[in-house]
């Protein structure tokens, strides 16, 4: 008999030319809980997929107790104990907790009906042990983000799972939460439920897990014991290079305060934001999945509207009620999806580059297409896009080309500060490192930038200064010579009551 | 939200909504029993019903596809060519007996249906697109099953007529089948495993592929249900008036989204609730005998319910705005 639970061996998984998964092997054992590592884009979720059946691998094989399996669907995989958690929670919003828990495997009666009283009971039986808040009979949308997961672990327990696997799930919860979701997968793991902890969080792999597997790059890089690897080393392994020649060297001078926000607050998504950002600085805003960062963007890009508080633009407070109002007064937005958000997928290159300015090539009422291609092929060149032909959709450039294009929109308007979104999310690590010199050269031409960013070593290697928000907070900001990395994880994962102390 | 009664187990949210539309009934109600006495009988309201049968049974399938975050333009046209089906055939074969019109309705009913779900389940046709063309085929095809010739009272058999037209303790059998076809659906909906994942495709497919659920085919069943129903409306259509044309029903496929967005299902699917057409179709039922009663007002009867129908999204919306902010405020006392 194997002494692992669930193996893999050699598993390849790709999207039509792109590699997913190259060669990965994986290992639990019984009993145990098992933390899974590593950097965006670096295969986790694909990872996961594989094992509960949304995905089948191209080659490679699936061991459960030594024995291999092959996963048609997911219905395959619980069928065997295997259940996910997933990291964007995939309920059915509008539905109850109890169906959100048996849908799929619902308790009928003789008459092939639903056996609401039995499910409601059963519901509340497997509710109790995880939380005494929650009331199986509301719909999933009135929950918490952590009671909505507590629910997920429910289902996972009401078909006897033998292996969960949970896919960041302290990534929007507090610390008081996070302690709840430690003592309750303890409980699993004592239970004998075999766990597979996918998580950015240091805190989270040395509180939890006894072995640790860091995936880089859509490969398997390792497996270790938790307490013999050091922390720096498995920084080393995730991040796979020297962080220091990962970026450019800053040139840029530091001017007046260009765009100043003083408590702005959104109820249900941030409140009290108060940061400026000066003409030529790049202000990097971090903090984890969920803590409002986007939301601050998109209000002050006019996508949403702020409920109080004030955003000056050198010195004159703006109203931004729209993504107009806000171009007009000079402040751009590259969205977090350039795909759906950022490109027009379908049309020409220059016609993406001069969509938010068409008027500037307004001749007697006809757009001028060759000013169009001439304005575009300059802006172009002056970020070194890489595409053969200026007519040809962004869609045949690689990700890190589209992204410049974007750029290049941007820059086709009049602005006066940059809001980046993550802007090199799902960009290969060559591509990333030129995406940094437009952004530096962007500052040194006097553009203020305001970056958002989960990636630490890019927030430490690109920032001048750096805001971190926590649940909708700021819970600190550092000058880039004061910042670490234990400092800012420390301020990302602040409890509220915390600043409010410290304020 | 703790004061929820036992009946809101399956949907404690739209519980509150059907409320609002509990209200607004009853204010109809008591306005026709005001302006107009003397014709608020229990006999003119009984054949108001069933004159707005056919569009309760349109309704409910609608409904069905709505939930799953479709929409069927073509269940009129089905309704049009099953009633030329079924009326044809059975001027030509009196001697059949009737039930097996009813049978044969529900038949092609459904197989209309289910051309439709192979077409949005399994071709992933947009389901506006796909209706839209089934719409023309479906009345094409009832045009040339009736060559465009139209059929009479005195073309059609007792037993055929008696099954929209008997009456059963008072009430014509028409309405009859509404009720059954209401009370299935409710149960439907509620307490079966294929009505619950209605509302799971509609709600979040992803998860429901996540689930173990299979969308082609339950839109498929649910595009055939909506059909089978078109098919019985269109039998009982005929039967109702004595009268068969192929262009019978146009424009009753909105009539049902009206109903069905009137009713509180909404059109992005997921949520709605049988009630909810039940009311729905009383609503607009009263409506538009209300308009036929007073004088002068009939010219404006399309005006009316279309504004109405405006109203009562508007209010639809607001109430979901507020339930949004609510949630929205509980979670911001967790910032």
């Amino acid at each position: 008999m194997s002494n692992y639970i669930l193996e893999l061996k050699d598993v390849v998984k790709t999207f039509g030319g792109v590699t997913a998964l190259n060669n990965v092997q994986f290992q639990l054992k019984r009993g145990e809980v098992h933390a899974l590592m590593g950097e965006n884009g670096a295969g986790k979720s694909t990872f996961i997929k594989v094992i509960t059946g949304v995905h089948q691998p191209d080659s490679g094989i699936m061991l459960l107790e030594g024995e291999s399996i092959t996963l048609h669907s997911t219905s395959d995989s619980a069928k065997l104990g295997i259940a996910a958690i997933y990291q964007h929670v995939t309920a059915f919003p509008d539905l109850s907790v109890t169906e959100n828990i048996f849908m799929g495997q619902e308790i009928m009666t003789p008459f092939h009906t639903y056996n609401w009283t039995a499910m409601t009971k059963r519901a509340k039986a497997l509710i109790a042990p995880l939380s005494q808040d929650i009331d199986v009979t509301k719909p999933m949308n009135t929950l918490s983000v952590a009671q909505q997961q507590l629910v997920e672990i429910a289902k996972a327990l009401s078909r006897d799972a033998r292996i969960i696997i949970m896919d960041e799930p302290t990534a929007s919860l507090t610390k008081t939460e996070c302690e709840e979701l430690y003592q309750i997968v303890e409980r699993l793991r004592d239970d004998g439920v075999s766990i597979i902890f996918i998580t950015h969080k240091f805190e989270d792999m040395y509180r939890l897990a006894t072995r640790v597997t860091v995936f880089r790059d859509s490969q398997y890089i390792g497996t270790w014991d938790v307490d013999k690897i050091s922390n720096s080393k498995l920084i080393a392994e995730m991040v796979g290079r020297e962080l220091d020649q990962m970026y450019p060297h800053k040139t840029s001078k530091i001017g007046d305060v260009v765009l100043e926000v003083n408590k702005l607050s959104k109820e249900g998504y941030f409140k009290d934001i108060s940061f400026k950002v000066r003409k030529g600085e790049i202000l990097a805003l971090t903090g984890l999945v969920g803590a409002g960062r986007t939301e601050v963007c998109q209000t002050l890009f006019g996508i949403m509207t702020a409920d109080s508080g004030s955003i000056l633009l050198e010195g004159n407070e703006l109203t931004i009620k729209s993504p107009i109002d806000a171009l007009k007064n000079g402040i751009g937005l590259l969205p977090e999806d350039r795909q759906l958000q950022g490109l027009v997928c379908e049309l020409p290159i220059y016609q993406n580059v001069s969509a938010p300015v068409l008027k500037n090539f307004l001749k007697k009422g006809l757009l001028d297409q060759e000013a169009e291609i001439a304005n575009a092929i300059e802006l172009c060149s002056k970020i070194q896009v890489k595409a053969k032909d200026i007519v040809a959709p962004p869609s045949s450039l690689s990700g890190g080309n589209q992204q410049k294009v974007v750029f290049s929109k941007l820059l086709s308007c009049d602005l006066k500060v940059l809001i980046l979104d993550e802007p090199t999310k799902g960009i290969d690590v060559g591509a990333k490192y030129s995406i940094y010199e437009i952004m530096n050269e962007l500052a040194s031409n006097g553009y203020a930038i305001i970056v958002v960013s989960s990636e630490m070593p890019e927030v430490l290697g690109t920032a001048d200064r750096i805001v971190v928000m926590k649940s909708g907070r700021v819970t600190g900001e550092f000058a880039i010579a004061d910042a670490t990395q234990e400092k800012i994880l420390e301020a990302s994962l602040m409890k509220h009551s915390d600043t409010e102390q410290g304020a | 939200m703790s004061k929820q009664n036992k009946s809101s187990i399956l949907y404690p949210f739209t519980s509150y909504k059907q409320f609002g539309l509990l209200i607004c009934l009853g204010i109809l109600l008591a306005a026709a029993a005001l302006l107009t006495p003397s014709m608020f009988t229990l006999d003119s309201i009984i054949s108001m019903l069933r004159n707005n049968a056919v569009y309760a049974l349109l309704a409910s399938g609608m409904m069905l596809v709505i939930l799953t975050g479709g929409i069927d333009l073509s269940v009129a046209s089905t309704l049009a060519l099953t009633g030329v089906v079924t009326s044809v055939l059975m001027n030509k074969n009196p001697s059949i007996p009737a039930i097996f019109w009813v049978i044969l309705a529900v038949v092609v009913g459904s197989l209309c249906g289910f051309i439709n779900g192979f077409l949005v389940g399994k071709l992933k046709m947009i389901p506006l697109i796909a209706t839209l063309g089934t719409m023309y085929v479906y009345r094409g095809l009832a045009f040339l099953m009736s060559g465009g010739n139209w059929l009479f009272p005195h073309q059609f058999t007792e037993g055929y007529v008696a099954f929209a037209d008997k009456r059963i303790l008072g009430v014509h059998s028409i309405i009859w089948f509404t009720v059954i076809v209401f009370i299935l659906g409710g149960i439907f909906l509620g307490y079966t495993r294929p009505g619950r994942r209605i509302y799971a495709i509609g709600t979040n497919q992803d998860s429901a592929v996540i689930s173990g659920i299979k969308p082609a085919n339950i839109k498929m069943l649910a595009y055939s249900i909506a059909g089978a129903l078109a098919g019985l409306a269109g039998m009982l259509y005929t039967a109702n008036f004595s009268i068969c044309y192929y262009g019978m029903g146009e424009g009753f496929e909105m009539q049902a989204i009206a109903i069905c967005i009137l009713g509180g299902v909404s059109i992005t699917g997921g949520k709605g609730r049988i009630d909810g057409v039940v009311i729905g179709t009383l609503i607009m039922s009263i409506i538009s005998y209300f308009i036929s009663l007073l004088p002068g007002l009939s010219v404006w009867q399309d005006a009316i319910q279309g504004a109405i129908i405006i109203i009562a999204v508007g209010i639809n919306i607001y109430v979901l705005k507020t339930g949004e902010k609510n949630i929205l405020k509980e979670r911001g006392k967790l910032i």
